[in-house]
């Protein structure tokens, strides 16, 4: 089932409606039945492989508790079903096709690639939630849960089942464990988060993905018109991702539980470690704590020389990968890699009284906005020599017709994403001169939701799937 | 080594690690507070103060750190 549809409309009402007349053994049970349901709605099997993994991992879990002597065994365990699962279904038919033109390369006979391997939604997202609870037992910051239920629901729960955030167990378990309560609060903000999601996915990232895939696929095309396509891409992105998370989050509070924050506000970043720190939050700390650190830390690596830039390299390469099975990604990944050292050296180099001066913030945010634009053409580009062709043209070579197409789509798109923007400002401004927690009056919050409902009535896109979805 | 003495040694090896010799360490100071203390330095600090102080930190030892006051506490712990 997917959030914008209108089965979702009915679905969550409802589950809402009866969970909250239910006890807490009772709602965990029910929210498994709908989770399962919500997943299972267009292809059950997808429910075996959710089963496989929760199965496996919660009786690793308890194995680790009980044979701590063998818990590097089972932790292996753990990884190879849930990687065995995402690299069958995710990378097997990258890795065939890959060896098929090897063999060309090498001038032996090769072999045209027929498998037709179907992903299904989510499963990057879920393998990596239950692959930290196992991880997490066996550097012993978490206990082994013994009911399977509340397991099974951490796994399943269906608000971030498809598209994250990645919940880690260690926040996550206690939240369904413990009596939850709904308060008025709760209700009102968790309604602002729907409504701003929707909006977000509706109006500006339905409106926009017209105009990105108007520009990239374009046969004759210019280097205004691809940068004007990133731009859009990156609005589009931005408003398509956070839209699902904050549909997520709004879904989840109506439901008693806070899930973990996402995104930050990426495009007021002023260098890639603050924009990792902005961007699919969720992630980036997983990779960093799971990854980078088991890398960076590693006794070989942590004294070799250039071992940190072999760890974040590696780290980058897999979180290139981790997006799809395909090279354009693993590239978007390693542009972000150099991109990090360009800025750390620099950083190294430069005096702390200019690196730390207030005035040039927004200059640094600007440039790195303008950095990100690069990446954006690199992980459209599915096809390298495109993505070649689109990086080399000349700022130079732009006929009328492709200016003046340009300048409308690049109009277009600022003027659907302008909420947005008003939205980062606003973020900017309360960041840096206004330190208080509450910040969106109940009054400001109404006005707002009635105008984007509005705004979704009048102003809806055609609908496209969140992006996210086939990852 | 007492509180005091690791605190003073973990300020010179922070000022070093973030370029920014003017850094006033206190125990309950987080990532956060401190600017430049980012992953990449995180590692190149942990390693520092592993040679300092001659300890090794695990994996999830590093992940627990939250502060000042974990790191000078997980110090004195190793070197108790």
């Amino acid at each position: 089932m997917i959030f914008h549809s209108l089965d979702y409309l009915v679905f969550l009402p409802l589950v809402v409606a009866i969970y909250w007349m239910l006890n807490r053994e009772k709602q965990v049970l029910f929210l498994i039945a709908m989770s399962y349901f919500f997943y299972g709605y267009v292809h059950p099997w997808f429910l075996y492989l959710i089963l496989t993994s929760t199965v496996v991992d919660y009786y690793c879990g308890l194995a680790m508790g009980r044979f701590v002597e063998h818990k590097l065994k089972i932790l292996i365990v753990s990884i190879t079903v849930n990687l065995g699962l995402l690299g069958y279904f995710k990378y097997f038919g990258f890795f065939v096709d890959n060896v098929a033109e090897l063999l060309i390369l090498l001038g032996l006979p090769s072999f045209t690639n027929n498998l037709d391997i179907y992903l299904p939604v989510g499963i990057s997202f879920y393998t990596f939630q239950t692959m930290s609870y196992t991880i997490d037992i066996y550097r012993g910051q978490l206990k082994p849960r013994k009911n399977f239920l509340d397991f099974a629901l951490f796994v399943s729960f269906f608000p971030q089942l498809v598209a994250g955030p990645i919940e880690r167990a260690v926040n996550f378990l206690p939240q369904i464990e413990k009596k939850r309560t709904l308060s008025v609060d709760d209700v009102q903000s968790a309604l602002f988060l729907l409504i701003w999601g929707f909006f977000k996915k509706m109006v500006i990232a339905d409106n926009i993905a017209f105009i990105v895939s108007k520009i990239f696929l374009l046969e004759n095309t210019s280097f205004m018109l691809v940068w004007v396509g990133a731009f859009a891409f990156g609005i589009q992105i931005f408003a398509d991702f956070s839209a699902y998370t904050d549909i997520a989050r709004g879904s989840a509070r109506l439901l008693g539980f806070k899930l973990s924050q996402n995104f930050n506000h990426p495009y007021i970043s002023a260098s890639p470690t603050e924009f990792w720190k902005r961007w699919h939050i969720s992630l980036t700390s997983w990779v960093h704590d799971y990854i980078f650190l088991s890398l960076a830390l590693s006794r070989r690596l942590r004294t070799a020389v250039g071992g940190l830039i072999i760890s974040l390299f590696i780290t980058f390469f897999l979180n290139g990968l981790w997006h799809g099975a395909g090279w354009s990604f693993v590239l978007w990944g390693l542009y972000h890699f150099v991109l990090l050292l360009i800025y750390a050296w620099a950083k190294s180099v430069t005096p702390e009284y200019i690196r730390d001066h207030q005035f040039l913030r927004p200059f640094q945010i600007l440039l790195m906005f303008i950095l990100l634009h690069p990446s954006y053409i690199i992980f459209l580009n599915v096809d390298i020599s495109y993505m070649w062709r689109d990086l080399t043209l000349s700022p130079f070579v732009n006929s009328e017709i492709q200016i003046t197409a340009a300048l409308f789509l690049f109009a277009k798109a600022l003027l659907f994403s302008l909420p947005l923007w008003a939205h980062t400002i606003f973020a900017y401004v309360r960041e840096r001169y206004w330190k208080g927690d509450r910040w969106e009056p109940i009054a400001i919050q109404t006005v707002a939701s009635m105008i984007m409902f509005i705004g979704i009535l009048v102003l809806r896109g055609d609908s496209v799937d969140f992006i996210y979805f086939q990852f | 080594m007492n509180q005091d003495e690791i605190l003073t040694k973990i300020t010179e090896i922070m000022r070093e690690t973030f370029n920014s010799p003017t850094l006033e360490l206190t125990p309950d100071m987080t990532a956060k507070d401190i600017k430049g203390w980012d992953s990449m330095k995180n590692i190149w600090l942990i390693v520092a103060i592993e040679e300092a102080f001659g300890v090794k930190l695990s994996t999830s030892e590093v992940i627990s750190i939250e502060s000042v006051t974990d790191y000078i506490n997980l110090i004195q712990q190793k070197q108790s």
